[in-house]
């Protein structure tokens, strides 16, 4: 994971962690050299963090990976994770059908708009049944409608 | 030898990452840092930590002098130098070593050798390994550079020998376009570079990035531990790689372990060093490069 902005030529987009919290869990690890609160610093390489997860197969590793991708938190810096995350649903990526030119055939900055406004659209649907449901004056607790799968953490930015 | 102290030439992840084996190895660590750098997470996890100099990694990580004073202070009997900075400077090994001090890592010779693409492909070339079929020389004739394209096979890739950057580069589809091709490729390098000379490659049309892991100890004794799929890249660069690589067959996998483990043995590697290869889309692979060092991605393996 790079502080770099995919959405601009993949160029690095330093600040500092404003917030920083690591996914854990079953096949997950994170090596990285910072803490919430630090600099990314300019001088250097803008790496952040490996994320490395592993599974019993392929397609375990995936969903842990991109399980862990959804729950890393950071605010502060554009990252490479949404790029990361478009890679590893891509259906080049999940048959193995790839080669080093996979940015150029499929990558452009409006795929990741795409996966934005369709989470814009999921936000919205949650805003609309919380408001019905108030109208309602239904006093269930309120489950979220989200599935889990397409809300993302590192959408949110400069918080 | 066995160390009971090491100085990591190094900053971020990398610097932590090695620290933490030294202390389950019992071995004392010493931690170099710039004024950008005094509150980052190796110095404070270092035993010791000693200042270098100015943020810009010119004026600090990347002076051999300060490092090795540093290591001398301290009283570290070896030095890592992680990946990036210094890792694969030859000058920087030897002047190590004639301090009395040890590299983690192999030594400045393997670093020459694996530091010069005509080199290391030429220390390759003794072992049979494959590599991208085409010249290992610059052709400035036509007539010659006709026959070498014919016997290379179409299509096939002109090089400028002194470009970069994919100046100077042509695909050629057909023999036909050839004659033409050439003549634009040679005066496109003649103007841009001043030197119309040219290499003859086969053109790998959907190639795969696959790299073996190698390690060597200082008996001559080296080891491949399998490969990591790097074909994701962006700027050229990995952004994403598995292991194992879902394209590979185990008889693939091990013909190119083999081939690592002698480019490895041609440069008398010593330390983890990974040999990249390239993977076209029959499956052929071909010796790319050696890098001389620890690599980013070596937890993958």
């Amino acid at each position: 994971m790079y502080a770099e902005d995919p959405a601009n030529d993949f160029l690095p987009d330093i600040g500092k962690l404003v917030r920083y919290v690591r996914p854990q869990g079953p096949g997950v690890r994170v090596d990285d050299g910072f803490e919430e609160g630090m600099d990314i610093p300019i001088y250097y390489d803008p790496m952040i963090a490996k994320l490395i997860t592993h599974g019993k197969d392929r397609e375990e590793a995936i969903s842990r990976v991109l399980r862990a991708i959804r729950e890393y938190v950071i605010v502060g810096c554009e990252t490479t994770l949404p790029f990361c995350n478009y890679v590893l649903r891509h259906d080049a990526f999940t048959s193995g059908n790839f080669d080093t030119h996979f940015v150029k055939h499929y990558f452009t900055p409006a795929v990741l708009k795409e996966e934005l406004s369709k989470e814009e659209q999921q936000a919205g649907l949650i805003l609309s049944y919380l408001l019905q449901d108030q109208s309602n004056k239904n006093r269930k607790p309120v489950v979220s409608t989200s599935n889990g799968t397409e809300r993302s953490a590192w959408k949110i930015r400069r918080s | 030898m066995k160390f009971t102290k090491i100085l990591i030439a190094n900053r971020g992840e990398i610097s932590l990452r090695i620290m933490r084996s030294a202390r389950e190895m019992g071995i004392k660590t010493v931690a170099v840092y710039s004024e950008a750098d005094r509150n980052a997470l190796h110095v404070r996890y270092a035993d010791e930590a000693i200042l270098i100099g100015p943020a810009p990694s010119q004026q600090s990580y990347l002076v051999i002098d300060k490092i090795i004073d540093a290591a001398l202070k301290t009283g570290a009997q070896a030095i890592h130098p992680g990946y990036g900075f210094l890792s694969e400077n030859p000058a920087f090994a030897r002047a190590v070593k004639e301090k009395g001090l040890v590299l983690i890592g192999p030594s400045p010779e393997s670093m020459e050798i694996m530091g010069s693409k005509l080199a290391a492909k030429a220390a390759a070339k003794k072992y049979d390994i494959p590599l991208v079929p085409g010249t290992d020389y610059a052709i400035s004739d036509v007539a010659e550079a006709r026959k070498v394209a014919k016997e290379v096979g179409f299509p096939i890739l002109i090089k400028a020998s002194a470009g970069g950057g994919g100046k100077g580069m042509r695909i050629v589809e057909h023999e036909d376009q050839f004659d033409e091709m050439l003549e634009r490729a040679v005066s496109e390098a003649t103007s841009s570079f001043g030197d119309g000379s040219v290499f003859i490659e086969r053109y790998v049309g959907s190639p795969r990035h696959i790299e073996i892991q190698v390690l060597g100890d200082q008996q001559g004794n080296i080891v491949y531990l399998f490969e990591r799929e790097c074909s994701i890249q962006r700027r050229h660069q990995k952004v994403i790689e598995e292991a194992p690589s879902s394209v590979l067959t185990p008889a693939i996998r091990e013909e190119m372990g083999k081939c690592a483990v002698l480019v490895a043995k041609a440069a008398n590697y010593v330390g983890a060093g990974t040999v990249e290869f390239l993977l076209d889309e029959n499956k052929n692979f071909y010796f790319l490069e050696m890098n001389t060092r620890l690599q980013v991605e070596h937890h993958r393996n």
